[in-house]
């Protein structure tokens, strides 16, 4: 039997007496782009943290390709799966070929080093920074950097095993062109045959881009699957604390979402005009 | 930088590379020649050579010394200047190593509290025991060795403090060592209270640094040590690049963190406390020579680590050969000098910094 890469069941985690997960099932198997969506505080960055291997968790279960996460080595991991982090603190003035190189450690010596660089930044569009400084790119430059090393990352490991890509927020610092490209990057390695999980908070760009969806509200997981049985207005309502009209998009036909205003307890609510 | 070089940005940085490396191994040999030729007796180039041919058994072309010049330079001289290579060599790799686990350019060895500890056992074994066990030949044995277990016992201690159930936490262990060295400062302070007048100017003498016990054994015990400290370093030069993007980020890409850091402090530890343990306290090399060494060759440390290497014993020799020489007969304290040297030299760089910033 084929296993899912990731394979989370019941996942609880516990800091103090806040309950931060509460039994939370998430699974992405290969070749699928899975979204995790949610409000601020409802625990995306946990769950991530847990999937990964860097947070312990009190209940449940973490496997990857059938086997409990915590069994792998990070060094064997680190062959299979790239991730992603919301932002990469790095302070000292390397090169951006090197930056992107980093992504290529795990594999120990890769043949092919330069073009696979050089591959990475084109699919980014982010050749033409090569040479330059890191410390001295904007946040948005240093995002599609990042992205550029986790690509070189698996696309220098084994195709034929399981691989993950795991993005936190990956469209944060972009503005809407490079946001549209890096997923759409995200989904040619979804193409590939990796699994490829992402923490999104842009509802429409989650919705045009996902197989499926994993919503997470409190802890909970309040709806899972794919993006026009999950996005309904009763969900943005309760979830989100918005009143929103979803219709079809124009494009592609999946959920659009279009705000009407915010249902936020507390706040005046303003008139319409 | 521009265009161009997209297309073909490895042979410019290959011919860096090899300008570098060659760069630095003439400024070591240059370091050795000055090191062992200036003093109360001059050994010229050419009488270094004439005693080198000796040695090998060339004895045709050894016909520029003088007995007295080959005395000099094997027992008093070329330690002197090997210990200075192999110190200097040890703290730039160590501060190099330090900046990597702390993912800050101003860290030092200092930090884990390792010159601390070596300062207070020092001044203890001069303080406490009978002036028999620090004077003479045995002397030449306790001092450093109780120095040397003061540096390893304290660095564990604040290891220790500093970690987690995992492992190390990079911001406890700096709060520890910040601590640490309050507390072993206080302690020296202590016992400089209560010794005596002889007492007081060896523990002075001791903390200022100095090259001056330079012995063959010496250098034996050093080379092991820095040996070890730079195969070390050199082994992981890659995980130290990955260390730098943070835990996470270095974990992600195969890093055993908490593993790497815990070997990285005790290492330090050995390395560091070995060097102090002869040669007392020599400031500034560890962090002045990795800052040096990345303005020249960037912050990857597979070129990090040799340079440093290179540039750090090179200026440790410079200085001490200019220590010996000023005020001679005298000599200044080699520690008061690279602190002279490299304070300015680091507050230049800052104020540098923040203008660029």
């Amino acid at each position: 039997m084929r296993h899912a890469v990731i394979d989370a069941r019941a996942l609880t985690v516990r800091r103090g007496s806040r309950t931060l997960l509460d039994g939370v099932d998430l699974t992405v198997d290969r070749g699928e782009k899975v979204a995790v969506i949610g409000p601020n505080g409802a625990g995306k960055t946990t769950l991530l943290r847990c999937l990964t291997g860097t947070w312990s968790h009190d209940a449940g279960s973490v496997r990857w390709d059938g086997q409990p996460l915590s069994s792998y080595a990070p060094h064997t991991l680190a062959r299979q799966r790239a991730v992603m982090a919301q932002r990469t603190h790095l302070d000292f003035d390397f090169a951006v070929h090197e930056v992107v190189a980093m992504g290529l450690s795990p594999h120990g010596r890769v043949p092919n080093a330069r073009q696979l660089i050089h591959a990475s930044l084109a699919e980014v569009g982010a050749l033409d920074l090569h040479d330059r400084t890191w410390t001295r790119l904007s946040g948005g430059e240093q995002q599609r950097v990042a992205l550029a090393r986790s690509l070189a990352q698996l696309r220098a490991g084994d195709p034929d095993r399981p691989r993950a890509l795991i993005l936190d927020e990956p469209t944060n610092h972009l503005d809407p062109a490079w946001q549209l490209q890096a997923l759409a990057v995200a989904a040619t390695m979804a193409h590939e045959g990796v699994a490829v999980l992402a923490i999104l908070h842009d509802l429409a760009l989650a919705s045009a881009w996902a197989d499926r969806m994993v919503v997470l509200h409190q802890g909970h997981r309040i709806a899972a699957g794919p993006p026009d049985t999950v996005l309904t207005p009763a969900l943005l309502a309760r979830v989100f604390r918005i009143e929103a009209a979803v219709v079809p998009h124009p494009h592609h036909g999946r959920p659009w979402i279009v705000p009407v205003h915010p249902l936020l307890d507390g706040a005046a609510a303003h008139p319409r005009s | 930088m521009n265009a161009a070089r997209v297309q073909a940005p490895s042979p410019p940085i290959r011919s860096r590379d090899q300008t570098t490396r060659v760069a630095s191994g003439l400024l070591c040999v240059v370091a050795l020649v000055l090191g062992t030729g200036i003093g109360a007796l001059a050994i010229p180039p050419e009488a270094l050579l004439s005693i080198v041919a000796e040695a090998l058994g060339l004895d045709a072309l050894a016909t520029a010394h003088t007995p007295t010049q080959a005395t000099v330079l094997w027992s008093i001289r070329l330690p002197r200047v090997c210990l200075g290579l192999l110190i200097g060599a040890a703290l730039s790799v160590a501060g190099v190593q330090m900046q990597a686990l702390f993912r800050n350019p101003l860290a030092s060895p200092q930090l884990i509290g390792v010159s601390g500890g070596a300062a207070l056992a020092a001044a203890s074994v001069i303080a406490l025991l009978p002036a028999t066990f620090t004077s003479g030949s045995l002397g030449a044995f306790v001092l450093p060795a109780g120095a040397f277990i003061g540096a390893v016992v304290v660095s564990l201690v604040t290891l220790r403090i500093g970690s987690r159930a995992g492992g190390p936490d990079v911001v406890s262990l700096l709060l520890a060592g910040v601590a640490i060295n309050a507390l072993t400062g206080a302690g020296l302070g202590l016992l400089v209270f209560i010794a005596d007048d002889a007492q007081l100017r060896s523990i002075t003498f001791w903390s200022l640094g100095s090259l001056s016990s330079a012995t063959w054994p010496t250098v034996a015990a050093l080379a092991v040590a820095t040996g070890g400290l730079i195969a070390f370093a050199w082994r992981h030069h890659s995980a130290y690049d990955l260390l730098l993007l943070g835990t996470e980020d270095a974990r992600h890409l195969g890093v055993d963190v908490e593993t790497l850091q815990t070997r990285m402090v005790l290492v330090t530890a050995v390395a560091v406390g070995a060097a102090v343990a002869f040669t007392g306290i020599i400031g500034f090399v560890g962090l002045v020579v990795p800052h040096l060494c990345r303005l020249w060759a960037g912050p990857a440390h597979h070129r990090l680590i040799p340079l440093s290497t290179m540039v750090g014993g090179a200026l440790l020799v410079f200085a001490d050969t200019t220590a010996r020489t000023v005020v001679a007969p005298a000599e200044l304290p080699l520690g008061v000098l690279t602190t002279l040297l490299g304070a300015p030299f680091f507050l230049l760089l800052l104020a540098r910094a923040r203008r660029f910033a």
